[in-house]
């Protein structure tokens, strides 16, 4: 114990001669009781979470060594520099600075960290390297630089990435219910970003967040009826502000009663500036995941600077330009997918037939896959998707007349489909965008399948996939040609590359993984979010502990937890009004206390 | 039954109020077990309700505590846990849930009860069911200026079958503390007739100015026998030092008959103290219950919200002075502020109120002149309760007689009641509009719906506003139903009217 206190204290000074902030973070880090240490044969101390060693329990040197030569004979480094994602106990670093190479390390588990810092003299490795603690730098990785992943952890639980439970395993922890927000996540009418706001919702309350939808798209019908009526386009467009501005009262009505802590727009959300004015009055954040092509779609110049953060799927540029249009708080937040609908499937054999080919393409028929996927006519090629010319010599090989194709059927595409073709849309290049600066969300949720790939080359996509084992690119119809005949004859090739995609996912491109991203980046802007006491419920902070107290309740918190509901009073007095038999004992005790505060908060106005 | 027991929820006034339920359980079934759930607050109370057996108490105030003091919602389960554990193990045979609150009714279903009377949580949990009498009481409730029966007749009623009422509330006061309210205004001890005054009242709407209750006493006071005390809990010795500003230029041989006992009495002493008092005159409910359960007299001061048939002092004997207004009464809705400044309590004057205290002190007549916007009730027993009646020139009030007589059937469907006060004058029209009300009842009941609508009915809404809350409403298995009490209220009224011969129709009434 004492070497493991003297080992600590005399890392976390190092640590905070170089970076006090973080030595700050560090020292509050609580090791909760799934971390262990063992000793290997060595003697060397090894980290275990829940049942993964993270290094060699026989010699976790020598297991180091290796993994510096496995990745040096694959990828040479350019300038003798490179960007270790995972730090463990720190043994593959170690080595690198043993080579004199230049290390920058991101570890994205801060109590990990801490286990190191607890049990190896780090000293060294502090002085020498960059370091960085935190998931959230997982994207920050510098242009151009060499990156290697030591996550064991997460390759070593992956066996059958055809397993469906998969998932769970790497569902994030949830956080505790003191840190928890009541998130009003507001979907657009319709649209391309309307999946993605359930995705959120859902990642939300996986994290345990208090997180509900605000649904737009049951006004799609009534939306659409004005868009068709037959009227001047200038009478049109008032009609649509008018009903924008009803729903955008909706919203607000909706905030002034639950009382959010934020309220989470995803594109098109029908929210006006307006609108956002009078929730920010009432102490309501609210932020914008503009998950669209800055190119493309210009209505972010508008309404960026109404929001308190702006979220973005392009860097560079993009975040120049907010910043200049006056928008408060931009950060990048790149798309991701949800696992438990985008995920391996075994299909019949009918649905492979139909849904099947060697090469496929879901997705509307833009100008430059119109152009590009002429030259692919000799290959069994199926088209699915909207907006395709009925009079090119693609037509016959769009499915179904090119209808409109609902999640369930891509996710079934995805399977059947020998090799996904994802062409980033254009609507002036003939094929590959050149330097495309943000990833589709088809990237991510064809490799959260386990289904392979063909994607046209984009700036960073690097930095979200090992390229050539995890995912498989292409810069021209040549290239695309070539790769495709060299997959259809290798089959083990492409599940190798389709199961480690989907283990990259789980690791590190799930919904939730950006959610808790988003959040951090929230809090730590607007600390004062938690401490706002009045908008948070009373609520069970210890689920396990109150349940093994009373255990007669545990069936109704079972019913709150696994909706993903945070168990507190209105949730739980909800929960009861909503059953229908005769009162229990447990329920009455929540109902008296809902209708005491109830009592006690109308004495008070 | 064996063991029953009642949730009383509410203030002091209301508990007290629920005396004689508690008596008639006993008279119904001797030897039976009665519990009563209230707030802790009432604790020292219910120590004098000579009919009950087990108290339980629940401290809401702790509740808030803990939820004030912690954001975990299982410190406050826990806090609460551990109050109604004790009640969770009962077995009753039968609970009589007495508050219209999702509160009481999640307390009655802790204990294990065959029968839940009052109001029970629905199946879908979102609303209450209620019996057909407490339906009743609800329709009177939207329609509160009718008061056909008082607050513990209500809940007395409650109780099936119908047994003759006492007209008493209970309250036993212990030797002791009889003596140390004694002890308290000794000064006075010389005096015959000690008038206690209440100044204070819990709700701001209800009081009388302090300076008409300075001047009432001082002519009070004229009077050589007479001494006053005055009452009131702690946070009200503000009023009595404002009282006292007044009396400071009295002569000294009224000064001295005044004793200040506001902040000094427990409840148990407090009504020790008013057991000795002839009279009390008080605007507040609270004390005023009291003091009628240990038998003293009352003359109340009602105006604003307050209407004496409904709340007025259980008892026979009591003198309620009823200030009445065009806006009477206020809503119950307390936010809203008077738009009439609250007029109505200036219609009091203190000639008046002194005058009616002598009434009951001396039997003294009271003067015949201008009783203008004010009537002076006076309670009486019948076989359905305390019932409030004008000894002034005013007269009774039709629809509330009406009412006693219609919300009667649900207590004893048969034609057991004989009402001398049908000889009031009933019109014809009245009675075709029943007969009318019946008419279509019988073809289409839902019509009935729509004579809510039309003025010429309006006699008739919180009938039919009983009808639709029992329907809607009702617990199931409950009798009489809704149907049947419908039909029933509206034929005895048909039937007491042809008795007095008012209904010249030579063809009986036939209802089915």
């Amino acid at each position: 114990m004492c070497t493991e206190k003297l080992l600590f204290s005399e890392n976390i000074e190092r640590l905070r001669r170089r970076d006090s902030t973080l030595a700050e973070r560090i020292l509050k880090v609580q090791v909760p009781e799934e971390y262990a240490v063992l000793r290997a044969r060595t003697g060397d101390p090894v980290l275990k979470i829940k049942n993964k060693t993270i290094h060699s329990i026989y010699n976790p040197k020598e297991q180091a060594a290796r993994f510096v030569d496995h990745h040096l004979k694959k990828e040479p480094l350019h300038d003798n520099s490179v960007t270790v994602v995972g730090f463990g106990f720190g043994y593959h670093v170690e080595e690198l600075l043993r080579r004199n190479v230049r290390v920058r390390v991101i570890e994205p588990d801060e109590v990990a960290f801490r286990c190191a810092l607890e049990n190896r003299d780090l000293k060294k490795v502090i002085d020498a390297c960059e370091i960085r603690i935190g998931s959230e730098f997982i994207y920050e990785k510098e242009q151009g630089a060499v990156v290697w992943y030591y996550m064991p952890e997460i390759d070593d639980t992956v066996k059958n990435s055809r397993s469906d439970s998969l998932y769970k395993k790497h569902s994030l922890p949830s956080i505790p219910i003191s840190k928890s927000l009541k998130i009003l996540v507001i979907s657009p009418i319709y649209g391309g970003s309307l999946p993605i706001s359930y995705y959120c919702d859902n990642a939300l309350k996986r994290l345990g967040h208090q997180s509900s939808l605000w649904d737009a798209s049951m006004f799609e019908k009534p939306f659409r009826m004005v868009l068709d009526l037959d009227i001047d386009h200038q009478n049109k467009k008032v009609l649509c502000d008018l009903f924008q501005h009803l729903i955008s009262e909706m919203i607000v009505a909706t905030c002034a009663e639950r009382k959010p802590d934020m309220v989470f727009c995803l594109a098109q959300a029908p929210l006006s500036i307006h609108a956002l004015e009078r929730l920010r009055e009432v102490g309501i954040i609210n932020a914008f995941w503009f998950v669209e092509d800055f190119r493309f779609m210009r209505y972010w110049e508008m309404y960026a600077p109404a929001y308190d953060f702006y979220f973005t799927i392009q860097k560079g540029e993009f975040l120049k330009q907010l910043e200049r249009v006056g928008a408060r708080a931009c950060a990048y937040l790149p798309v991701a997918a949800d696992p438990d609908i985008h995920r391996p499937l075994v299909l019949t054999a009918d649905e492979r037939s139909r849904y099947g080919s060697d090469l496929s393409f879901l997705g509307a028929g833009y100008y430059n896959r119109q152009c590009m996927f002429k030259g692919l006519i000799d290959f069994d090629l199926k088209i699915w998707g909207t907006e395709w010319d009925r009079k090119s010599i693609l037509w016959p090989h769009v499915q179904d007349k090119g209808r409109r194709i609902s999640t369930e059927e891509a996710v079934k595409i995805f399977n059947a489909s020998k090799i996904n073709i994802n062409l980033h849309s254009s609507d002036h290049h003939d094929g590959v965008t050149p330097d495309g600066d943000f990833i589709n969300p088809r990237t991510f949720e064809i490799a959260s399948c386990a289904a392979f790939q063909l994607v046209d080359r984009r700036a960073d996509l690097e930095y979200f996939f090992d390229i050539g084992r995890e995912i498989v690119c292409f810069s021209s119809l040549e290239e695309l040609r070539e790769k495709a005949a060299y997959y259809l004859r290798h089959p083990d090739g492409r599940s190798a590359v389709a199961s480690a995609g989907r283990k990259r996912i789980l690791a590190d491109h799930t919904y939730e993984h950006r959610m808790r991203d988003m959040c951090k980046i929230v809090l730590e802007q607007k600390p004062e979010m938690l401490s706002r006491k009045h908008s948070r419920s009373l609520a069970i902070q210890n689920i396990d502990d109150f349940c093994r107290k009373h255990p007669e309740t545990r069936h109704l918190i079972e019913e709150v937890t696994t909706r993903g509901l945070c168990p507190d009073l209105d949730t739980i007095a909800a929960t009861i009004r909503s059953r229908s038999k005769e009162l229990e004992y447990p329920e009455a005790i929540f109902m008296i206390m809902k209708e005491y505060q109830k009592l006690v908060k109308e004495h008070l106005r | 039954m064996d063991k029953v027991l009642v949730v009383q929820m509410a203030r002091l006034g209301d508990c007290i109020q629920t005396t004689p339920l508690l008596k008639k359980l006993k008279t119904l079934y001797p030897g039976c077990e009665v519990h009563l759930v209230t707030d802790k607050s009432l604790r020292d109370l219910v120590r004098g309700f000579p009919e009950l057996d087990q108290h339980h108490s629940i401290d809401l105030q702790s509740v808030s505590e803990a939820m004030e003091g912690s954001d975990d919602l299982s410190q406050v389960f826990t806090v609460l846990h551990d109050q109604v554990k004790a009640l969770r193990g009962e077995q009753f045979d039968a609970a009589y849930n007495l508050n219209y609150s999702f509160l009481s009714a999640a307390i009655s279903e802790i204990p294990t009860a065959r029968h839940v009377y009052g109001y029970r949580l629905s199946k879908d949990r979102n609303h209450l069911m209620r019996s057909p009498w407490f339906a009743f009481f609800n329709a009177m409730v939207r329609h509160i200026p009718l008061a056909p029966f008082n607050v513990a007749d209500f809940f007395r009623n409650l109780a099936s079958p119908h047994v003759d009422p006492d007209g008493k509330l209970s309250y036993r006061i212990s030797k002791s503390a009889l003596e140390k309210a004694g002890s308290l205004y000794k000064e006075l001890s010389g005096l015959k007739k000690i008038v206690a005054v209440q100044l204070a009242t819990r709700s701001c709407t209800r009081m009388w100015p302090v300076p008409r209750f300075s001047e009432t006493v001082f002519r009070l006071l004229d009077s050589p026998d007479v001494g006053v005390v005055l009452t009131g809990v702690e946070q009200e010795e503000g009023l009595g030092r404002e009282f006292e500003k007044y009396t400071e230029q009295w002569p000294a041989h009224k000064k001295n008959r005044i004793c200040n006992l506001i902040g000094k009495t427990s409840i148990e002493v407090l009504a020790g103290l008013l057991s000795r008092c002839c009279i009390l005159l008080t605007g507040d409910t609270g004390v005023m219950h009291l003091a009628a359960a240990v038998g003293t007299k009352i003359v109340a001061l009602f105006f604003g919200p307050a209407i004496a048939g409904f709340t007025g002092p259980y008892g026979e004997g009591h003198v309620v002075i009823q200030a009445t207004a065009p806006c009477s009464p206020c809503s119950q809705d307390h936010s809203s502020t008077c738009a009439c400044n609250m007029s109505c309590r200036n219609h009091i004057t203190p000639q008046l109120v002194v005058d009616v205290i002598n009434h009951v002190l001396y039997k003294r007549p009271l003067t015949e002149r201008d009783f203008k916007n004010v009537s002076i009730l006076k309670s009486r027993l019948d076989k359905l309760g305390i019932t409030y009646e004008p000894i002034n020139n005013h007269k009774s009030d039709t629809a509330s007689r009406f009412y006693r007589i219609m919300g009667s059937t649900l207590l004893q469907p048969s034609d057991a009641f004989s009402f001398e006060y049908c000889d009031f004058l009933y019109s014809n029209s009245l009675l075709t509009q029943i007969e009318t009300l019946l008419y279509v009842f019988r073809k289409r009941p839902s019509d009935i719906f729509f004579y809510r609508h039309n003025d010429e009915y309006s006699l008739w809404h919180p009938w039919i506003d009983f009808y639709f809350l029992a329907k809607r409403y009702g617990m199931p298995n409950e009798h009489p139903t809704p149907n049947e009490a419908f039909i029933a209220g509206m034929s005895s009224i048909a039937r007491s009217m042809k008795k007095h011969r008012v209904w010249k129709n030579t063809e009986p009434y036939h209802v089915h």
